[in-house]
């Protein structure tokens, strides 16, 4: 049970060092046993995707990357049927409604806009987290 | 006395009166033409012979088709036609050639003349020439779209420029306030204040360009139409949002009956939130006593918040609508772009915003909004 929780990983891509510290501090309150992957662009998380790493528990992407956007890599994540069961979250600077209706679209399971105090990031992004891996349990155990 | 004479000169004699109007006629400043049914050219005046370049004798008999420029041959027919059914061309605005191959803008007015048993015998033609003032609508016109497009730029500019530095803005005050958390208990004192300090400036940072965004969207929100609404339910929401302060400051509010009007209630708490918030925050010693009202006039209503604050001194009664003009400096103040941001929605919605008031002795501030048309 413990090594089960401890293998806990969610691969990030996120190219905002602030944020990435924000992330791992929102774990850390939360209380989650998470490994974080961080890729800082685009490309490169897309490189790790395609690869015979074995599928996250998670994935949180920023949409504005280098070089390879956001949309791009829930565009990939969503053509490849080893990650079927792996929930996707969008979390972004941005709040237009227009980005959220296309991340939806795409096959994203969440849009967060990043809230702009420590405590509203914690907060947020935290329950985010909580509810993307409950979503895995509850669709892996429905799933067997 | 004069005029009694040349009356009588009309009246008097058909060779007087035929001089008369021939001189009108040379000394016109339009070009006047007669021609007949088939288009020929039968009368030329001298603002005719400047205007296109042909002297009488080179036009008298000869088709008026050669004031056509190519691709307006089929006007001419066209305009017989009408004349040759009694009807008459008013201010037609087109092209014509003169004699030296320059293209001129002219503006033509057309009347079927008739003979004496009122058969309709040719046409007599006024022309002017607008071609200088046609080349001012044209430059007008450019120099307006170039206007529009660089503002367009501008707040396109300003509400990315916001935008963005919104990021690095999150980063900083998350930072700092993670810093002032994670390390509290190895950091002394004077480090405590340097990073306080950091996170006050970058809160203010984030009321700035919060108010920047707020100002650009208003423009971008230009194209959601105004509907009905009821200007009291947006003083209400506007008193709701400004609770904590107006509890605070013991303020009381006496509002006074007001009406529906054309709006973007969005705009309107805005703009009321602006000001009532603005009565709060300019108070002075004694209790703040904040009068909302409104008044039918003519065209208008005219809205009216009225304060005992501190005032505000005539000589920077238009300044203060100006965006990022403060009175005031320091932490605690706004960041000059409230009021602006009120005139701005004012005149999306059609009307004017003003301030009456004197140092020491409160303000009001007025502003106008047009009434539905019964």
């Amino acid at each position: 049970m413990m090594d089960q929780r401890s293998a806990i990983r969610i691969v990030v891509a996120d190219d905002c060092g602030p944020d990435v510290i924000l992330i791992e501090e929102t774990l850390r309150t939360a209380g989650l046993q998470v490994e974080l992957t961080v890729f800082p662009d685009g490309e490169a998380c897309a490189g790790y995707l395609k690869s015979n790493a074995p599928p996250p528990a998670a994935i949180l992407l920023d949409l504005n990357l280098p070089r390879l956007d956001g949309f791009e890599l829930l565009t990939l994540v969503r053509a490849d049927p080893r990650y079927a069961g792996v929930p996707v979250a969008v979390l972004t600077s941005s709040r237009l409604a227009a980005d959220k209706q296309k991340s939806l679209e795409l096959g994203a399971n969440a849009f967060i806009t990043k809230p702009g105090t420590l405590d509203a990031f914690l907060d947020t992004v935290g329950s985010a987290i909580h509810e993307l891996l409950g979503r895995k349990t509850a669709k892996t155990q429905h799933a067997r | 006395m004069k005029r009694d004479g040349e009356r009588r000169q009309l009246h008097g004699s058909g060779f007087e009166t035929r001089r008369l109007l021939a001189s009108i006629v040379e000394s016109s400043d339009d070009a006047i033409i007669s021609k007949d049914l088939e288009g020929i050219v039968t009368s030329w005046n001298k603002a005719a012979e400047r205007i296109f370049g042909y002297s009488t004798d080179e036009m008298i008999g000869q088709p008026i088709a050669l004031l056509a420029p190519p691709g307006r041959k089929d006007e001419m027919p066209a305009i017989l036609a009408q004349i040759k059914q009694g009807h008459r061309v008013d201010h037609y605005e087109t092209v014509r050639r003169a004699k030296d191959g320059k293209l001129l803008n002219v503006s033509l007015t057309v009347s079927p003349m008739r003979d004496s048993e009122g058969r309709i015998v040719g046409a007599s033609k006024i022309a002017r020439d607008i071609t200088e003032q046609k080349e001012a609508e044209r430059i007008l016109t450019a120099q307006a779209e170039l206007l529009a497009r660089s503002n367009a730029d501008l707040e396109a500019f300003a509400y990315t420029a916001a935008h963005d530095l919104q990021e690095p803005l999150r980063g900083i005050s998350a930072m700092s306030e993670l810093l002032q958390r994670r390390y509290a208990s190895q950091l002394d004192e004077g480090a405590h204040e340097l990073i306080a300090h950091i996170v006050c400036s970058a809160g203010r940072m984030r009321n700035l360009i919060g108010d920047v965004l707020k100002y650009s969207r208003t423009i971008h929100a230009s194209e959601v139409p105004l509907t009905k609404v009821s200007s009291r339910a947006a003083v209400e929401w506007a008193v709701n949002n400004l609770k904590h302060s107006a509890e605070e400051s013991g303020a009381m509010l006496v509002i006074g009956e007001l009406p529906d009007v054309q709006g973007d209630m969005v705009n309107l708490v805005q703009l009321f939130q602006n000001l009532i918030g603005n009565s709060i925050k300019y108070r002075n010693a004694c209790r703040p006593r904040i009068e909302i009202s409104a008044m039918a006039e003519d065209r208008y209503w005219v809205f009216s918040i009225a304060d005992n604050g501190i005032g505000i001194a005539p000589a920077y009664h238009r300044i203060i609508f100006g965006v990022f003009k403060r009175l005031q400096g320091g932490q605690n103040w706004g960041t000059g772009i409230g009021l602006a941001l009120c005139r701005r929605i004012v005149e999306r919605h059609g009307g004017r915003i003003w301030v009456e008031s004197e140092p020491g002795q409160g303000a009001t501030f007025k502003f106008t909004l047009p009434r539905e048309a019964a």
